[in-house]
């Protein structure tokens, strides 16, 4: 059984006034498996943030169904959906959403305060993540005392605390210079290497080379994937960057 | 045309921005009514030879028109701070500083126009209503004659004139000032988590319990005025130095000790609580002590007048009282012969007629003795706690007026008290007399003894002894006191029949030759003027108690929308973390419940506190019924807590509003 099964995933909009509809998702199909590294690419308005708000509960799904560990999203009760996302899923985003009144260490402790944890067990996992993450020596600081890529991964360590199932990304490189960002994404190699799940939506192409595999949506649908393998990171960039181009000047792809 | 396009981007700017600017309007509109009206009050020619009533008025004139400066300007603050992001980006959008300036003068124009327009003629309309009010509480006969006061109306506009065109000046350099940067970002500056300041917190802690020990250890009327000035200070300090530092310390303590802070419903809260209390301490004090004043102000003048009748009857047992001072038993008969003339000319009789001689005194008690002013070293470091009111009258009219016959020999007395510490044999003025007996009652009041901790009523052993106490003291006293003889009666037929008598009496009693100093007093002309003195304060208390509550009021609505904008993405964020809604709901209605009853019951606690002082401060009114006070503080205060709830509820729905 998969992690993560996305089945007949339909999200259709409607404009305040009812007057038009604009298809987000039309039929998405795919599934991420215990310790996979997925990255899901699209141009801007393919839905891909409509996705992974469906995938993170945040929204619900016109049609078709999310399973996470064989449990469908949609049979959760709104009074549970919190405390399901606490324990299940972990999140990292583009603009960090960091809380500027909570030193570092309070936002990464926050689900676990939120979950009731007793203190004891909350500052062994502090620890143990801090030193992982290498933002021990920045836990007491606050969100605007640090620098962009040190707000992520204090970040990253609010999604991993919990030990969720399924770490959910969107566009974690998105305001990172260069530099923060490959230290992000090798970071991001290294706890899916210790069989963390990710699944990462991202329109940069060094990002998803990253990841062990790569989803194309293109017009809601799942347009095509890109299987790592034994590839190199170099060999799956020009991949993608391939894939990318085909996509752009519509195309059709055989692979 | 350029000129049109800025007039209509002010107009514009109004229009979007009306969440702020309606209520603004509005306070500017009533502020500007209740002006005008006090102003127009005060110069109502009914009042002309009121000295008192006038000055009460004009007092409030001027405290309106301070208060409204204060305020424009504060709430002018509010507005900009969340403006100048918008004029920022005029700015990059090519506007030039000037043109921004043109904008503001615009806007000023707009608001200051409609606000001061509409308050006139608000106050024009309520201006026959606040006269009829005023003649109400004022027992003042009066024909009401609604008339336009063309001098209030050129006050009015001048004051407000005056202040718009100060906040105008005021916004353009504040613009001329700051850089296009400074404006985009200004939203977005300064969320530091405060340093605890001990210092100020423990000052504040001093502070408050300092002013409270004044106020409840304070237990006679001279010091209890004399230190309610010093404890307002003290509390006042007190107040905004724990809002300010002992709130944020008390927050950190807590934050520090994980075991509590790390738990669902704690966490939240506490470090939400930090930075709400950082930027609301000083609002939420002022917020505190108006409603202090407020239900201080309301409450003393409501019981004044509420006890009116009381006070005059303390003031005057008998509808007509006549005193002599050291006058001769010759005279004395005179003004017994006058009485029954006029009363016979006017045709009424007189009743519970009774006559006496008392010498009233007031001693330094020390040691079980009671010593004059002059026979203590320093008479002016004397404290009021250790004066004794004393009030004495003969055995023999004690007799007269109890029926009671007291033998007493010369040196012997017989003492009415109340907690006096004299012994059996004690000293005055150098002389040794024994207490022979303890009285229940005494016929005659002593005026003195609300103003002092202890005070005896003494009957001593004959006239003649009267008589000899009395040169004593004018030989012994820097300030002496007169023998006093007073005649106190009441008439037959009502008010019409005494105040007949009295105008006769006086007539009578300024054409007889070798009278001695007198004074005649009048229940009913007491009356009059109790009501007009009490009467103007309770007005101006209500009007101003009103002004205040409008302030809190407009002061918690613009907090509230602030805090709402700001907390918005927090509690977006929140959400996405895994929190819940229903979550988010409690702790963020708690937060705000905290933030918005933390004054309200600070202010009730100061009233309490300060109810003890404010007690002995009315009993210089000659206010005596405490139950009364009791009663009347706590029903203002039933209803100023009630209109805060409802304005919280208002405000609290606009600012969930935002939230979700």
């Amino acid at each position: 059984m998969s992690l993560l099964e996305v089945t007949h995933l339909k999200k259709v909009y409607t404009t305040r006034f009812g007057g038009n509809q604009v298809t987000a998702l039309k039929n998405v199909n795919f599934s991420v498996e215990q310790g996979e590294y997925v990255a899901i690419m699209g141009e801007s308005g393919s839905g891909k943030t409509t996705l992974l708000n469906i995938l993170a509960a945040l929204d619900k799904p016109t049609g078709g169904d999310v399973k996470l560990n064989g449990k469908s999203l949609s049979a959760i009760t709104e009074k549970e959906l919190s405390a399901f996302r606490r324990t299940n899923l972990g999140f990292v985003f583009q603009d960090f959403n960091l809380l500027d009144t909570f030193s570092l260490e309070d936002n990464i402790l926050l689900p676990l305060v939120l979950s009731g944890c007793n203190y004891s067990q909350m500052e062994e996992r502090l620890n143990m993540i801090a030193s992982k993450l290498a933002i021990c020596d920045i836990l007491k600081k606050f969100p605007y005392e640090v620098s962009g890529g040190q707000k992520q991964r204090a970040a990253a360590a609010r999604a991993l605390i919990t030990r969720p199932k399924i770490v959910l990304a969107d566009e974690p490189t998105g305001a990172l210079d260069s530099k923060a960002s490959e230290s992000l994404l090798k970071l991001f190699s290294d706890i899916n290497a210790d069989g963390q799940t990710i699944l990462m939506v991202t329109h940069s192409t060094k990002a998803a080379s990253y990841a062990k595999r790569v989803l194309f949506i293109k017009d809601g649908e799942v347009f095509h994937q890109i299987y790592r393998g034994e590839m190199t990171s170099e060999e799956m960039f020009e991949k993608i960057s391939y894939t990318l181009t085909i996509l752009t000047t519509g195309g059709e792809l055989h692979a | 045309m350029r000129k049109g396009l800025f007039r209509t981007m002010a107009w514009t700017n109004i229009r979007n921005n009306r969440r702020f600017y309606v209520p603004f309007l509005l306070t500017i509109i009533l502020t500007a009514a209740m002006f005008y009206n006090m102003c127009s009050v005060s110069q109502n020619p009914a009042f002309t030879g009121k000295e008192a009533i006038a000055m009460v008025l004009a007092f409030g004139v001027y405290v309106i028109g301070i208060f409204a400066v204060i305020f424009i300007f504060y709430t002018n603050s509010f507005l900009m701070k969340r403006r100048k992001r918008e004029l920022g980006l005029y700015y990059i959008l090519g506007l030039e500083k000037r043109h921004i300036s043109v904008i503001m003068v615009w806007e000023t124009l707009f608001l200051a126009s409609s606000g001061i327009a509409g308050g006139i003629l608000a106050g024009l309309l309520l201006d026959r209503l606040m006269f009829l009010a005023i003649l109400k509480v004022f027992h003042y006969p009066v024909s009401v004659n609604y008339r336009i006061d063309p001098f209030a109306i050129r006050t009015t506009l001048l004051v407000f004139f005056a202040i718009f065109v100060l906040v105008m000046l005021y916004n353009i350099f504040s613009i001329q000032k700051s850089s296009a940067i400074e404006l985009l970002q200004s939203q977005n500056t300064g969320e530091r988590e405060p340093k605890t300041r001990w210092v100020i917190a423990v000052l504040g802690i001093v502070c408050m319990a300092a002013g409270y020990y004044l106020a409840v250890t304070t237990d006679n009327v001279m010091d209890a005025l004399t230190k309610l000035f010093i404890a307002v200070l003290l509390v006042m300090a007190g107040t905004y130095c724990l809002f300010l530092a002992g709130s944020v310390a008390l927050l950190k303590m807590l934050k520090k000790r994980k075991k509590y802070y790390y738990r669902t419903n704690h966490f939240v809260a506490v470090s939400g609580m930090i930075y709400r209390m950082k930027q609301n301490a000083v609002g939420l004090a002022n917020i505190c002590i108006l409603s202090t004043g407020v239900l201080l102000v309301i409450s003393t003048t409501v019981s004044l007048y509420a006890g009116m009748k009381d006070i005059v009857i303390a003031r005057h047992p008998t509808e007509i009282s006549v005193t002599f001072s050291d006058s001769s038993p010759g005279q004395n008969q005179l003004l017994e012969k006058a009485l029954a003339e006029t009363a016979e000319e006017i045709g009424v009789t007189l009743k519970n007629y009774s006559s006496y001689q008392s010498l009233a005194l007031t001693f330094v008690e020390r040691k079980n003795a009671l010593l004059a002013d002059s026979e203590v070293e320093n008479p002016d470091a004397v404290s009021y706690d250790e004066l004794a009111a004393v009030t004495m009258i003969s055995a023999d009219t004690y007799e007269r007026m109890t029926g009671e016959a007291l033998k007493l020999t010369d040196n012997e007395v017989a003492v009415c008290h109340e907690k006096g510490k004299l012994e059996e044999t004690f000293q005055m003025m150098g002389e040794t007399y024994t207490i022979a007996e303890n009285l229940e009652k005494f016929p005659v009041s002593n005026e003195m003894a609300r103003m002092t901790s202890d005070w005896y009523n003494i009957v001593v052993s004959s006239d003649e002894k009267l008589a000899e106490i009395d040169k004593m003291q004018k030989e012994i006293f820097t300030y002496p006191s007169s023998l006093r003889y007073e005649v106190q009666f009441d008439v037959e037929g009502g008010e019409k029949a005494v105040n007949a008598l009295y105008d006769r009496l006086l007539q009578k009693l300024d054409e007889t030759e070798g009278m001695p100093l007198y004074l005649v007093g009048n229940r009913y002309e007491f009356r009059t003027q109790n009501y007009l003195m009490y009467g103007s304060m309770l007005f101006l208390g209500i009007y101003l108690g009103s002004l205040f509550l409008m302030a809190t009021v407009l002061i918690i609505y613009y907090k509230q929308i602030i805090e709402g904008y700001e907390d918005r993405d927090r509690y977006v964020i929140m959400r996405k973390v895994g929190m819940d809604k229903r979550e988010i709901k409690r702790s963020v209605k708690s937060q705000i419940i905290i933030l918005f009853f933390l004054p309200l019951g600070t202010a009730l606690m100061h009233c309490a506190v300060a109810f003890p002082l404010m007690r002995q401060v009315l009993q210089a009114f000659y206010m005596n019924n405490t139950l009364l006070f009791a009663g009347v503080t706590v029903i203002v205060a039933g209803i100023f807590s009630v209109c805060y709830v409802l304005v919280y509820s208002i405000t609290a729905r606009s600012y969930y509003h935002i939230v979700s």
